[in-house]
């Protein structure tokens, strides 16, 4: 029996060392522990026990039943597990809710966010007038920026919240983040869909969920309606066509992952009860007049369902998704906004897609407006100047450095990053008195890149481009016809939609680099 | 590294029992001694080199000692090799306590504090510092000759089961059986059944319990919080309602005996899969009537080292006047509380456990027999859970704002519902601490830990300790596994 007891203690090493059966792995993501490297200095400092130990939590044999097994007896007995703990609130009749889903409907999310509601006002008026200003510096090249707001849960089942969550007591402040930027958004005239009031709109008639029962974004099949929803916005914003959604015959089915991502957390043996969701498959008409255009996303995971059912090739020429303005996916060349040259990217993106629910908007698009508007108002030169003197005054303020050098020591970083850290700081709190361009109402200041994009050459050198295209497309009977077509289908006269066309040609063109304009200083 | 750790329970304890059984008898105490110094080398990687030249040191010294005639010199190097184990323990777990409390009276001054680099307290010292010195007197008092090898002396001092939390091991209780022992395969099943009950006891109730405790209280060492941290504690504290201020400290007074209980019975048990017979080192404290007698239930190791090498020297009961005795008596707790932790806390810990064991002689021990065993064995109860505020939070100010809420009447319901884990946790520790109150316990335990298993009895344990091995791997895993749908940034 000892010798059996041996065996069953290596069994964790064996099932690691030899590819012995697999059982259902975990759901959800935790940062994963990289290999640690033994060097004296890790070894001594303690960091590689730290890691190894970590990663050998990660990666030992049969981790997944044995954390499966404590989380069903934790929910069968306590009806809790250790993500229940803080990531889950346990709605009426089975349904489940994240507990800042549930903070949102009552209006408290915002006071984790900030001291009151004043100062969230503040905060979000601040991004609001950004995104005005952004809105209009691009308008003028043919690029829209609009602000897109996912509906959330609370919102459209708000009959399966729990009761006994309204965390503020009566007389205390509440806000709603998501009620405020609306008006703001409409009294500035930022462009805004709101897909939430859609989703209100569609609960009623909808013959199905909007919102999964056990998952915390909207279900798969909802997601395709506000896909198609959103591909009209556009075209509305760029007066321009795009492909149509079609959306196929649909199956009731077992939940998919997405479907139940919430629950997938709980990472239980048994399923939790919920009904069957409807599923279908997008695909687009042919409509070969269809512009393609680039639309950058900068947004938070609503916007996986979208872009992992459409056939986004067929609608977009590119659609790079900027997730939480950090890591880039459907991006060939970049992975990180922190590689991406800003200003070259927005000149060749036509839209540009702000997509946050309204849990997330404390997030203030993740600095994307501040990065953008900085961008385009200033030269690099000028940005590293006004960098090292706000470095400078940091340095210089003896106190100041005092409190970072005790920092410093505590996180274990050297100076120059603390000082470094506490400027981007300095910037991202007070971004107008660092760059005081960005305090008009439309920023006129611009960079000289973007400023040369902007000349009158450049603009008579497209529009020569534009009369050149209208010819070929003349020439051609065929293409005529689908662009008299085109005309009748938009109510267009047959000019406006032969220049149209023309426009797209060339924009595409410049965008994949065919056409090149090579001045670089206002004549 | 820690016992209820994935690398100890799935690494290193599996190779090394594997190896060690394969190993002939003649090298097994080799391999232990170099096990023992990985084991000691993974947590304690600036203080392994430390150990090792101290160990080294005392070997030889005590070695002179014994060997030279003249008492004078004797005297000396029994001196010397105390204060090398000792002045390492002051430097290392003392050091910080001590300078900080000389700045603050330099500070009273207006006086320039004194430069000092905090220094990290080595895992383990305050148990091998102890085993240090019982070789020393022990061999001083010729209650053992001293080891021949060097390695079966530093074996003695860094053996890996008790190195980091006891039980603390006398020379003369384990010297034999160092040279020469045995395993059986019927010792071995038991020292894994003995292992796993511990690991239970650690994992499913201390671990469940001490997280709930840590949320009330903040984490269990102050010293590592900022400022603001410690703020919040103190306003948390400050506003805590009596029913959960009592839920808390009865949480910890279970989960602090089901932790170092359980920590014991790892180390019971690995020994015992080895042949060693380590001594026991709690006996139902929570059943005691008296807190004497709880002392004598409670880390009895430990106290046996106080009795046996603090409270004799000191002249124990034999001295001339009643006042002294009760000095000695009151002594020992105070220093027994500040082995604990060196913050004043643990002074006034160890202060009031003295000044009840005194009580305990004068006056208090003759009521609790008038009031009954089950009213004395509560009343019992109820005053090591109330010093065991002084334990827990680490701030003087704040345990005694924690008394007073802990009697400000200020009760709240109580539902179970809020919280069934902890409860249900509670009640099975509260359970087990009591089981033996009753003759059927008592008669469980001996069966249990104590009496030898026939093979049905085997096969039984194996089983459920096999199940409950498994769930404690679950159990340890799971609580730190709390994934994202995606990440966020």
């Amino acid at each position: 029996m000892f010798a059996l007891t041996g065996v069953l203690l290596f069994a964790s090493m064996l099932r690691n060392c030899f590819n012995l059966p697999r059982f259902r792995g975990l759901k959800g993501v935790v940062v994963e522990q990289a290999k640690p490297q033994l060097n004296f200095k890790s070894y001594s400092n303690g960091s590689f026990q730290t890691q190894t130990e970590q990663y050998l939590k990660q990666h030992f044999g049969y981790r997944e039943p044995l954390i499966r097994l404590h989380n069903q007896y934790l929910w069968d007995f306590y009806g809790k597990t250790p993500v229940s703990e803080g990531q889950i609130v346990f709605g009426k009749d089975g349904w489940i809710y994240e507990p800042w889903v549930v903070r949102d409907y009552y209006q408290t999310l915002f006071f984790t966010h900030a001291d009151n509601a004043e100062e969230m006002t503040r905060l979000l008026k601040g991004e609001a007038k950004r995104l005005y200003q952004l809105q209009h510096i691009l308008e003028p090249y043919g690029k829209y920026l609009f602000v897109c707001m996912p509906p959330s849960k609370d919102m459209i089942y708000p009959e399966y919240l729990p009761e006994n969550h309204d965390t503020r007591h009566e007389g205390e402040e509440k806000m709603s983040a998501r009620f405020f930027v609306k008006d703001e958004y409409a009294r500035l005239g930022v462009n805004f869909l709101d897909l939430g009031q859609d989703f209100l709109l569609m609960k009623d008639t909808a013959d199905f969920m909007l919102f999964p029962t056990t998952g915390t974004h909207w279900s798969r099949y909802a997601s395709l309606f506000a896909a198609d929803t959103l591909i009209r916005y556009m075209e509305y914003l760029g007066d321009i066509n795009m492909r149509n959604l079609v959306i196929g015959p649909r199956t009731l089915a077992d939940a998919e992952d997405q479907d139940k991502d919430l629950e997938n957390l709980l990472n239980l043996i048994r399923a939790l009860p919920r009904p069957q969701y409807y599923y279908a498959t997008a695909t687009t008409d042919n409509d070969s007049t269809a512009v393609k255009p680039k639309m950058i996303t900068i947004g938070d995971s609503f916007w996986w369902n979208i872009v992992q059912q459409l056939p986004m090739k067929e609608i977009f020429s590119a659609f790079p998704y900027w997730y939480y303005n950090s890591t880039i996916y459907y991006d060939k060349n970049h992975h990180s906004v922190d590689e991406v040259d800003l200003v070259d990217e927005i000149l060749s993106t036509d839209f540009f897609n702000l997509f946050y629910s309204s849990t997330q908007l404390y997030r203030m698009n993740n600095d994307f407006t501040k990065k953008a508007l900085i961008a385009l108002c200033y030269d690099p030169e000028e940005i590293e100047s006004i960098n090292d003197d706000i470095e400078q005054s940091i340095r210089c303020d003896s106190k100041w450095m005092e409190r970072l050098e005790e920092r410093a020591s505590t996180q274990g970083k050297t100076i120059d990053e603390v000082v470094s850290n506490e400027r981007k700081w300095l910037v991202n709190k007070f971004p107008e008195k660092y760059f005081p361009a960005l305090k008009d109402s439309i920023p006129t200041k611009r960079a000289k890149r973007v400023e040369a994009y902007y000349t009158l050459d450049s603009l008579s050198f497209i529009e020569q481009e534009i009369e050149k295209v209208i010819l070929e497309l003349k020439a051609s009977e065929q293409k005529m016809v689908s662009i008299r077509e085109k005309a009748t289908k938009h109510n267009k006269t047959i000019d406006k939609a032969l220049r149209d066309d023309a426009h797209w040609v060339v924009n595409n063109k410049i965008q994949r680099g065919v056409l090149k304009w090579h001045g670089t200083t206002k004549h | 590294m820690v016992f209820s750790s994935n690398i100890f329970l799935l690494y290193f304890m599996p190779v090394f029992f594997l190896v060690y059984f394969i190993l002939p008898r003649k090298v097994r105490n080799y391999f232990l001694l170099l096990a023992s110094l990985v084991f000691y080398a993974w947590g304690a990687p600036e203080f392994i080199i430390h150990l090792i030249v101290s160990v080294i040191a005392n070997f030889y010294l005590v070695r002179w000692m014994n060997k030279t005639e003249k008492p004078g010199l004797k005297k000396l190097l029994c001196g010397i090799s105390i204060a090398i184990s000792i002045g390492l323990l002051f430097y290392f777990k003392y050091g910080n306590f001590t300078m900080n409390n000389i700045n603050s009276v330099l500070g009273w001054f207006h006086a320039e504090p004194l430069k000092w680099t905090k220094i990290l307290l080595p895992i383990g010292i305050s148990f091998f510092s102890f085993q240090s010195v019982t070789y020393t007197l022990d061999t001083y008092r010729k209650v053992n000759e001293p080891m021949d090898k060097l390695s079966d002396y530093m074996l003695y001092i860094v053996m890996f089961p008790q190195l980091i939390a006891g039980p603390i091991v006398r020379y003369c209780d384990i010297a034999d059986q160092i040279r020469n022992r045995e395993s059986l395969y019927t010792d071995r099943l038991q020292g894994f059944y003995r292992f796993v009950i511990g690991l239970c006891k650690k994992v499913l109730i201390a671990d469940v319990i001490g997280f709930q405790v840590d949320q009330v209280l903040g984490p269990s060492n102050y010293d590592v919080l900022t400022t603001e941290q410690l703020a919040d504690i103190a306003n948390k504290i400050a506003t805590i309602d009596s029913t959960s201020a009592w839920i808390a400290i009865f949480a910890f007074t279970f989960q602090i005996y089901f932790d170092f209980a359980g920590y014991s019975d790892m180390a019971i048990g690995l020994g015992r899969m080895m042949g060693f017979k380590f001594p026991e080192n709690f006996d139902n404290p929570y059943v005691s009537t008296t807190i004497s007698e709880f002392w004598r239930r409670w880390h009895q190791t430990f106290s046996v080292f106080i009795k046996n090498y603090l409270y004799f020297p000191l002249g124990g009961s034999r001295v001339k006047t009643e006042a002294r005795k009760y000095f000695n008596l009151w002594f020992c707790f105070l220093i027994s509380g500040l082995w604990h932790g060196a913050a004043w806390n643990f002074v006034v810990y160890g202060a009031l456990q003295g000044i009840f064991i005194c009580a305990d002689k004068l006056f208090l021990k003759r009521f609790n027999e008038r009031l009954g065993r089950i009213p004395s064995v509560f009343f019992t109860f109820l005053i090591i859970v109330l010093t065991r505020c002084f334990f827990r939070i680490e701030r003087i100010d704040l345990s005694w704002m924690f008394i007073k809420r802990l009697f400000a009447f200020d009760f709240t319901p109580f539902h179970f519902s809020d919280n069934p884990h902890l409860y249900v946790t509670m009640l099975v520790a509260a359970f087990f601490s009591f089981f033996t109150l009753s003759k059927f316990g008592l008669k469980v335990q001996d069966k249990v830990y104590f009496t030898d298993y026939n093979r049905r009895q085997h096969i039984i344990a194996f089983v459920v300790s096999i199940i409950a091995f498994v769930f404690c791997l679950g159990a340890l895993n799971a609580s730190g596994f709390s994934p994202f749908i995606y990440f966020r940034f």
